[in-house]
């Protein structure tokens, strides 16, 4: 079984199976397109991502590297949230930080299933709650310029989701 | 939240618009991010606030729908907001519109696709004619026409139409039959209006790019009306629709009297899938025969207050429902017809007074025994 060594911001060294490792995009792109040989020993430097995160990720990975394509979906149609696996569930309940930093990461890998089931996840949580609320929840700070709150408010009014 | 715009666009894609609502009031960023413009409609039907116009005239946003309730000048609110959006706008509904501003709009709006104008009383001057093709519209709504001036929509200027739908009197008129035969793409048509007027200067137009045609009457086609519809298109034998649209796959139509729905002949229109007669007076034999001679035939609807629904689905397994079944002559008389066929009555409880099926009954048994 081949591997591949890969290299964190922190310079930390992952030995990984190159098939676990194509789970990634960027990875993938490298490997087969740009022609970097892994065989030299030589770590693929991963900048953006650190140590504790792509521990994680690769865990995912791991899980997942069977999985099939995933089949296209219509892009309009509001996505459904509930058809998270339990096991994904486990796996993302984490602080809100630790969730989003593996956002960021699966996003610079290019790891688009990962990047859907977080979505999902985050989109759950946005569920039915007010702006307030929402607020509160991602800690989010409000900085609208004064007036402008009132003006989407008022331009809310008047819109309308497009039926046809 | 320091997610990069293209994740957010995906977070928001999971939701109800009602959460995309909520998440434009969340911050300065999420208010950009939250509902794309190509799911929002504008709707400003029934607005008249100035104040409201002014606000969305000082806005940077780019609407793709709009809809406004009246473009009466090129000076007023709504014209402001329609140039404002002139690149962006894709689909536009006027609740009324004088001459001039409704081919201003077409001309000058490069990406509409659809546009709906209700009650457009004004359009009367021959000379209405688009400066230059509209390429872009694909779909056109028209209103509340009056009766003598649909042949004036010059149509024919939409090269790319697809779908028409006109409400009003008077609707299929020759003019615009010689309108419809030009556009090539135009596969769904949809007429709604007091009467059918064609008249007898109409040469037969044969129109074969359109799939579907649906007609809603207020008032009944008697024989008179549709025997001068057969006399405008020469075969006797024919419905009217049949000669015109021999490509048709779906066909509707309501209020049809009692003596006019054998009048109606299907058998030229031997792609018709689907049939659909609301308020229609009675099914008899030259129907029946008719539908056992289109092969492509899977769903007849025919709803009557006489007789309720009768449907009809794929051979060899028809299937006849409907109350006139009720009656064992009537059961009788389609056993014979339709050997193959496997009656369904209608569910219990819905009781009839008998004396509406007897005109079916007798129709059908006579028409039998004249067989024999």
């Amino acid at each position: 079984m081949s591997t591949i060594k890969l290299e964190t911001s922190d310079g930390v060294k992952f030995t990984v199976k190159t098939q676990v490792a194509k789970c990634s995009g960027t990875i993938r792109t490298m490997l087969e397109d740009i022609g970097i040989n892994p065989q030299d020993g030589e770590a693929i430097p991963l900048s953006n991502v650190h140590s504790t995160i792509l521990q994680k990720i690769l865990v995912w990975a791991e899980h997942h590297v069977d999985d099939p394509e995933p089949p296209r979906e219509d892009a309009d149609a509001a996505k459904r949230t509930d058809d998270i696996c339990s096991w994904d569930e486990d796996f993302l309940k984490v602080d809100q930080r630790t969730l989003f930093d593996v956002m960021l990461a699966a996003n610079y890998l290019d790891m688009k299933q990962l990047i859907a089931v977080c979505c999902k996840t985050v989109a759950n949580m946005i569920k039915g709650k007010t702006a307030d609320q929402i607020r509160r929840t991602f800690n989010i700070e409000n900085d609208f310029p004064p007036g402008e709150e009132d003006k989407i408010r008022l331009r809310n009014q008047f819109c309308e989701e497009r039926s046809r | 939240m320091d997610l990069p715009t293209e994740i957010l666009e995906i977070i928001f894609s999971h939701l109800e618009f009602k959460d995309r609502m909520s998440a434009t009031l969340v911050c300065h960023r999420w208010s950009g991010t939250a509902i794309p413009l190509r799911k929002v409609l504008l709707k400003l039907a029934g607005c008249w606030d100035r104040s409201v116009y002014e606000t969305f005239l000082a806005s940077d946003r780019r609407y793709r729908h709009l809809e406004v309730p009246n473009i009466m000048s090129d000076i007023c609110y709504t014209s402001k907001l329609i140039s404002k959006f002139r690149d962006s706008l894709e689909t536009l509904e006027v609740g009324s519109v004088n001459e001039w501003s409704w081919m201003n709009a077409l001309c000058g709006l490069p990406m509409l696709q659809y546009l709906c104008l209700r009650c457009p009383h004004v359009i009367n001057s021959p000379n209405l004619r688009p400066k230059r093709p509209c390429r872009s519209m694909r779909s056109l709504t028209i209103d509340e026409i009056d009766c003598n001036l649909v042949g004036d929509l010059c149509i024919s200027g939409l090269p790319n139409l697809e779908t028409l739908e006109v409400a009003g009197t008077g609707v299929l008129d020759d003019r615009l039959l010689q309108d419809l035969k030009a556009l090539p793409k135009l596969r769904d048509i949809k007429f709604k209006g007091k009467m059918l007027d064609f008249n007898n200067h109409a040469e037969s137009a044969t129109i074969d790019q359109i799939r579907k045609v649906e007609i809603r009457t207020s008032v009944r086609i008697d024989d008179e009306q549709l025997l001068q519809l057969t006399k405008v298109f020469p075969a006797m034998d024919s419905f009217l629709i049949a000669m015109a649209f021999p490509a048709l796959v779906s066909l509707r139509m309501n209020y049809f009297k009692s003596s006019a729905a054998g009048s109606v002949r299907l058998a030229n229109l031997q792609r018709l899938e689907e049939l659909h007669l609301e308020e229609h007076g009675g099914l008899d034999l030259h129907l029946l025969e008719d539908f056992a001679t289109l092969p492509k035939l899977r769903s007849v609807k025919l709803g009557s207050p006489q007789f309720d629904v009768l449907s009809f689905q794929p051979r060899p397994s028809l299937q006849l429902c409907g109350r006139p079944l009720h009656t064992e002559g009537g059961r009788e008389a389609v056993r014979k017809l339709l050997p193959e066929c496997d009656l369904r009555l209608p569910a219990d409880g819905e009781i009839v007074p008998l004396r509406y099926f007897t005109p079916f009954s007798k129709m059908v048994e006579g028409r039998c025994c004249d067989g024999d």
